[in-house]
């Protein structure tokens, strides 16, 4: 019993097997693919007058014994998915029949494979969209109809492209369902359907509320090109594609707009930048050197933040850092968000406060003492200078160098104070060299404070010396000369070039006149070759001992452009007093003499005089002079207190006039001169 | 030693003195004096054939060129003597000769005889010097309209440079001055023009500079108390104001016993170029105005009063300038100053008040006062060689001068000073008290005070001796809360100075030592040289020595340099050697030393002789090498040689 129960159901599965129709590939199958059907049981000895092939989709094939006999395979093409029920009948005449059942089924499923591929990623409106047949069996044959009420057959459709593709333009946004049919148009059959949806174009950006300098997102969508012109409404116009990045750097409401560069649509958005609201902070303002400074980043946007705290380090960080300075100064405090990447900066002062003698310097002037970055001098001159004036803040030690036709020329090292202006000169000893004729340069470099700004290079000036000389040429007194003080002099020289008005100065020291120091009082004699001092100065200048003197000339602009040498002159006030007491021939007849006018027609004269002394003297000299020579030398020894001492000398009368100087010296050497006489000889001749 | 009595003899018959004696025709003797010594006075007779002829003693002391002159006397017996005192004569020693004169055959003169040891007596020693020399005054010319033009030129193009800088190479500088000036002057009407300006080419012009420049240019014009300029001003009213106001422009003054009135206007910022003849510029304009009075007590001021407005804008643009930081340059302001002397103006009290209103001030909001007032007030008092003084300024931090763009503002204080000032020798003693950034955002209010004296002593004519010494002490004010332990800082200095001069030379050498406590200590010397010695040779040199030791970090750097040019003559003014040399060394703990050498010399050729100073040619053959060096490696090395022509007519 149990064989029996096993074999039915074998041979119920056998039979069934047997019975069914043979297909000649497996699934799955497609719509539009020939499948070839096969009987299980093919009788090729025509045991049946007819079979009938019924596919399920309403196609039959009754076949004769002819047909029968040549072969045992149908084919079949479904036009539309879905499952059949093929089913092939035998009948007629044959005994026995070869093959039961009679009926073979086969049930089939045909699967769709055909599709419209649309060939852009998004269905914009207003641009060309085209769509591709996919398996289609007749491809070229399709009818299209869009969904817009454009139907598109072989008749007028549009050519984009081999294998079917067809182009379509959709005016308005909205949903569209494509329905193609196959089978040359066959509207039996089922279409091959595609939903598309052409949405509205609109602008959308992220975030939603941004700031000035954050990066907007910006899509446009229901426009579909890589060439949108895009305007942000700020001036900045670009051209993009849906998605694009822009930073606003000003705070406002702004329209944006995007569209096709050529045709419409375009579309529009406002979009509102708020005030940035980053900074940053740093805490204390004030600090002492060593001292820490918290800075802190409010509001950044990025993860890390760029540092730079102004001396020389810098480095990412979070938002809140620690920094030290060792330094006093003020330094500026810079953070970049982003790690760096956004180029906005944002800052912070950080005084680090400590007195040190660095002097900072603000204004700085270098010139010749003409006020000007161009002199002229002629050779040998002293009189160029040139001046650094300064305008600092801070008190310590100013030093650098003057450097005259690119050489260093000489060093300086000065102290400047907080508060006050600064100037330093070129020496005055040895001077700035004007030995050589021609063009100099002179300008400055300051080793300390140390100055690096693009901006400080010094002015270079320029000074030119002369091929020749401008001295002051003395004409009278001689140098060493010998004055009463009762006879003022007068002082002459000749004409120097240039020049607009003299000046004349006494000293009884050669340092200041050497140096032309400030405290000497230079007189006023105009453009006049010679001066002669009135009573308030004539006595003012010192007795009995040698003073100095010079004339320097000055130009309109009040340059010293020529001086003379250094003379000096002695006025002495006579403590001996010399009297002459007759004067005669050699033959000792009398000459004319009216007080210190003697009048003669003889060559030489003897003068009969006397020599009073108010003090005493081991030695006593008398010097006569004719004119400028030296005569007669007459020497009195042990002389008394108020005595008499007589003597007699000849001078001679050769000239019209001679002027005679009686000079009493007290020493030997140097002599100082405690006397003097002067008369006035005429010869008569 | 006949030769030597015959040359001598020619000598004295050539010599003018002895020439002079004898209009008529000079004839030889023998004549043999025998020479009598007595007490103070030697007898000298001579024996004569004719007694009937006039016979002269001339006589002197070596040394003298002139001799002494004495009739000779007959005794009873009509010899021929004379009886010379010696009482007064110098020394021991006596030149003599005789002349006989007579109508025919004409002068007799005997050979020179000398006298020696005529009295035991000693005679001083004479520093023989001609210092009676009489001249008379030059005369002076008298003054005409005139015009004068004065052109220079120098060029000098290399004839080798092996330069590496191509530019440097090339180069050929070239400078021609064109000066015109002249004067009129009338002492009678008080008048005067004078006028000057030079025109300057330069082929190698810097940035800063233009080839043809207006250099200096000048016209003035004074008449009794009027006076009025144009061209190249300098300009000082007060310190709050037009102080060093160097600028080209125009300038009138009346400057009255009892009325003051003065006005100028600049429109350039240099005194140089072409701009600023009165003409508006956009760039620069100042125009500033001052009226006041005098009141005069025996024809001495007593009280002067002024009061100055200014108004315009400075150009920053400068050839002289270097700003590092902005000052404001445009606005107007205006001051009143008086000055009461007492005692003939042994006593002077000064007083100014100034505000200002300058436009690119920082910006202050209208709230907050605008602190743009100067007032400053000062006695000084003199006696003699002793003076004292005493000056307050407070200067706020919104005031600035348009014309002073060096003032220094944002401060007050009193400063003081004491001194003796006689000719040889000068003490002064300075005090200081002052406070800035008075109202500063950005710097906290500092007090300083500064003691400072100085001292120079000429010992004699030529040896002067001079020293200084200064203390600063620099702090918060205490205002600002700001004072803590060690907060402030005292720099210190001393130096000290020695000079020696003789005509026209002079040595000169320094010393001093300044140091900031904790911070630097700062020593350095030079000495400086001007030295000639006649016509052949003039030396010009400086030496110096720094050297800087940073206390924080114990480094020091060292600096050598010398400077030296000279001359020396060939051939005086016409032929010369000009040389000049360099020599700087660097030496630094921290960093490389470097060095620096340069040298030049030049043979000068001057032909003002030839042509008889009509114009003063130079032509110079010239050689250069310099040399520079950072660390071991020389950076660079450069010999060139020059031939430049320099003129002057």
């Amino acid at each position: 019993m149990k064989k029996i129960i096993f074999v039915i159901p074998f041979l119920l599965v056998s039979i069934n097997l047997y019975s069914a129709i043979i297909v000649n590939s497996q699934g799955p199958y497609y719509v539009g693919q020939k499948i070839g059907f096969k009987s299980n049981c093919f009788d090729p000895g025509n045991t049946f007058s007819s079979c009938v092939w019924n596919f399920g989709d309403g196609t039959t094939i009754s076949l004769g014994p002819k047909d029968l006999s040549t072969s045992g395979r149908r084919y079949h093409i479904f036009r539309s998915p879905g499952t059949y029920r093929v089913s092939y009948s035998r009948s007629g005449p044959s005994s026995p029949p070869k093959c039961l059942p009679l009926t073979e089924y086969k049930t089939i499923t045909i699967s769709e494979n055909r599709s419209i591929r649309m060939l852009r990623r998004r269905a914009p409106v207003g641009r060309e969209i085209r769509f591709a047949p996919v398996n289609f069996n007749t491809p070229t044959g399709i009818r299209w109809d869009m969904g817009d009420g454009t139907i598109y057959t072989r008749a007028n459709r549009k050519t984009a492209g081999g294998r079917g593709i067809i182009a379509h333009t959709y005016k308005k946004p909205g949903y569209y369902t494509i329905r193609a049919y196959d089978w040359k148009g066959n509207l039996k059959t089922i279409p091959i359907t595609l939903n598309i949806r052409l949405a509205a174009p609109v602008i959308d950006f992220i975030p939603k509320s941004p700031r000035v300098d954050e990066t907007v997102g910006f899509l446009v969508s229901g426009i579909d090109s890589n060439s949108i012109a895009w305007n942000f409404g700020d001036g900045t116009i670009v051209r993009g594609s849906v998605r694009v990045n822009h930073t606003y750097r000003m705070a406002g409401t702004y329209t944006v707009s995007a569209g096709y560069i050529d045709s419409p649509p375009t579309v529009s958005t406002n979009i509102t930048v708020l005030p940035e609201n980053r900074y940053i902070a740093a805490s204390p303002l004030v600090v002492k050197p060593n001292e820490e400074v918290t800075v802190t980043a409010y509001n950044f946007r990025g993860k890390t933040v760029w540092w730079n705290f102004g001396d020389g380090v810098q480095k990412p960080g979070f938002y809140l850092e620690r920094h030290a300075y060792a330094e006093p100064g003020t330094y500026t405090i810079t953070a970049r968000d982003e790690g760096g990447k956004s180029e906005k900066k944002f800052t912070t002062n950080v005084t680090v406060r400590n007195i040190t003698d660095r002097v900072n310097v603000e204004v700085l002037e270098i010139r010749l003492d003409n006020g000007k970055n161009y002199k002229i001098v002629p050779r040998n001159s002293k009189h160029i200078r040139a001046i650094l004036k300064m305008k600092m803040r801070g008190t310590g030690i100013v030093s650098g160098r003057w450097v005259v036709d690119g050489s260093p020329f000489e060093f300086f090292n000065e102290v400047v104070y907080q508060g006050r202006l600064k100037e330093i000169y070129t020496r005055k000893v040895p001077g700035l060299p004007t030995i050589e004729p021609g063009l100099h340069t002179i300008t400055l470099e300051l080793t300390r404070p140390a100055l690096t700004e693009d901006n400080m290079t010094f002015p270079v000036l320029k000074y030119f010396v002369l091929a020749g000389e401008n001295i002051v040429e003395i004409i009278s007194p001689q140098d060493g000369f010998v004055a009463k003080d009762k006879d003022p002099l007068e002082f002459s020289w000749k004409e120097a070039r240039g020049v607009s008005r003299y000046q004349v100065a006494f000293s009884n020291y050669l340092n200041p006149l050497f140096e032309n120091a400030p405290s000497i009082n230079w007189l006023d004699v105009t453009a006049r070759l010679k001066f002669k001092p009135g009573a308030n100065i004539w006595n003012k200048i010192k007795r009995n001992r040698w003073t100095y003197w010079k004339v320097r000339a000055l130009d309109i602009d009040n340059n010293v452009v020529a001086e003379s040498g250094i003379n000096d002159i002695k006025v002495v006030i006579a403590e001996a007093k010399v009297d002459i007491n007759k004067v005669t021939n050699l033959n000792g007849e009398a000459v004319e003499m009216t007080r210190n006018n003697i009048t003669s027609s003889e060559d030489d004269i003897l003068v009969h005089g006397s020599l009073e002394y108010m003090g005493s003297a081991e030695f006593l000299v008398l010097r006569v002079y004719a004119d400028e020579e030296l005569v007669d030398l007459l020497l009195f020894r042990d002389v008394k207190k108020n005595e008499k001492r007589e003597f007699e000398t000849s001078i001679p009368n050769k000239k019209r006039q001679t002027k005679i100087v009686f000079q009493v010296l007290n020493t030997s050497s140097p002599a100082v001169i405690v006397g003097i006489h002067g008369m006035i000889l005429k010869n008569s001749n | 030693m006949k030769k030597i009595f015959f040359c001598f003899f020619v000598f004295l018959l050539l010599s003018p003195d002895v020439s002079l004696l004898h209009s008529n025709t000079l004839a030889f003797s023998n004549f043999l004096p025998k020479v009598v010594k007595q007490d103070d006075g030697v007898i000298i007779r001579i024996d004569t054939v004719n007694d009937r002829k006039d016979f002269y003693l001339y006589y002197r002391i070596p040394g003298l060129k002139k001799f002494q002159v004495r009739k000779m006397k007959k005794d009873k017996n009509g010899k021929i003597y004379y009886r010379l005192s010696t009482k007064n004569i110098y020394g021991k020693k006596i030149e003599y000769f005789f002349l006989e004169q007579g109508s025919s055959p004409g002068n007799t003169m005997s050979p020179v005889f000398t006298l020696n040891n005529f009295t035991k007596k000693s005679s001083p020693e004479i520093y023989f010097m001609n210092a009676a020399a009489i001249t008379e005054p030059g005369e002076e010319e008298e003054k005409n309209f005139s015009i004068k033009i004065e052109p220079s030129l120098s060029t000098g193009p290399r004839l080798y440079d092996n330069s590496e800088n191509p530019d440097e190479a090339e180069k050929i500088d070239t400078g021609i001055n064109m000066r015109i000036y002249g004067d009129i002057h009338d002492e009678k009407d008080s008048l005067g023009v004078d006028f000057d300006s030079t025109f300057t080419y330069l082929n190698n012009p810097s940035d800063t500079e233009s080839k043809v420049s207006l250099s200096s240019m000048m016209v003035m014009f004074k008449k009794g108390s009027h006076k009025f300029a144009a061209g190249d001003l300098s300009i000082f009213n007060t310190e709050f104001t037009t102080s060093n106001l160097n600028r080209r422009g125009l300038f009138y003054e009346l400057d009255g016993k009892n009325l003051y009135l003065s006005s100028f206007f600049t429109d350039s910022q240099q005194k140089i170029g072409f701009g600023g003849f009165g003409l508006p510029a956009s760039e620069a304009g100042i125009f500033g105005a001052t009226a006041g009075f005098n009141i005069l007590a025996e024809q001495i001021p007593v009280l002067k009063l002024r009061g100055s407005f200014l108004v315009g804008k400075d150009n920053l643009e400068s050839k002289t300038m270097v700003l590092l930081e902005e000052v404001p340059r445009q606005g107007s302001m205006f001051s009143a100053w008086g000055e009461f002397n007492l005692f003939e103006e042994h006593v002077v009290f000064r007083g100014e008040y100034a505000r200002s209103d300058v436009s690119e001030a920082a910006v202050i909001s209208s709230t907050e006062k605008k602190k743009n007032e100067a007032l400053g007030g000062e006695i000084n008092i003199n006696f003699g060689a002793v003076y004292a003084g005493v000056d307050y300024q407070k200067v706020e931090a919104d005031f600035n001068s348009i014309a002073n763009l060096l003032l220094q503002n944002d401060r007050k204080g009193l400063n003081s000073n004491i001194g003796i000032n006689v000719e040889f020798f000068s003490l002064d003693v300075n005090y200081s008290d002052e406070k800035t950034s008075l109202s500063s955002t950005i710097y906290p209010m500092l007090h300083t005070r500064t003691l400072n004296a100085n001292l120079s002593w000429s010992l004699s004519s030529h040896l002067r001796v001079g020293a200084n010494i200064g203390t600063n002490n620099l702090d918060y004010d205490e205002s600002t809360g700001m004072q803590y332990g060690g907060s402030d800082m005292d720099t210190h200095n001393y130096s000290a100075n020695f000079d020696y001069m003789s005509g026209a030379n002079m040595v000169s050498l320094k010393f001093g030592k300044t140091e900031s406590d904790t911070f630097t200590s700062n020593i350095d010397g030079s000495a400086a040289l001007n030295l000639g010695f006649g016509d052949q040779l003039t030396l010009n040199s400086s030496l110096s020595y720094q050297e800087n030791t940073n206390l924080l970090d114990e480094s020091i750097s060292k600096i050598y340099n010398i400077f030296l040019y000279a001359e020396i003559s060939f051939v005086p003014q016409v032929f010369t050697l000009s040389m000049s040399g360099s020599l700087s060394k660097n030496k630094n703990s921290l960093n490389d030393d470097s060095s620096y050498f340069s040298g030049t010399a030049g043979l000068n050729f001057y032909m003002s002789k030839i042509f008889k100073s009509k114009i003063q040619p130079v032509l110079s053959f010239k050689g250069r090498y310099r040399r520079v060096q950072y660390g071991a490696a020389p950076i660079e090395k450069n010999a060139a040689f020059f031939l430049q022509f320099d003129l002057l007519d």
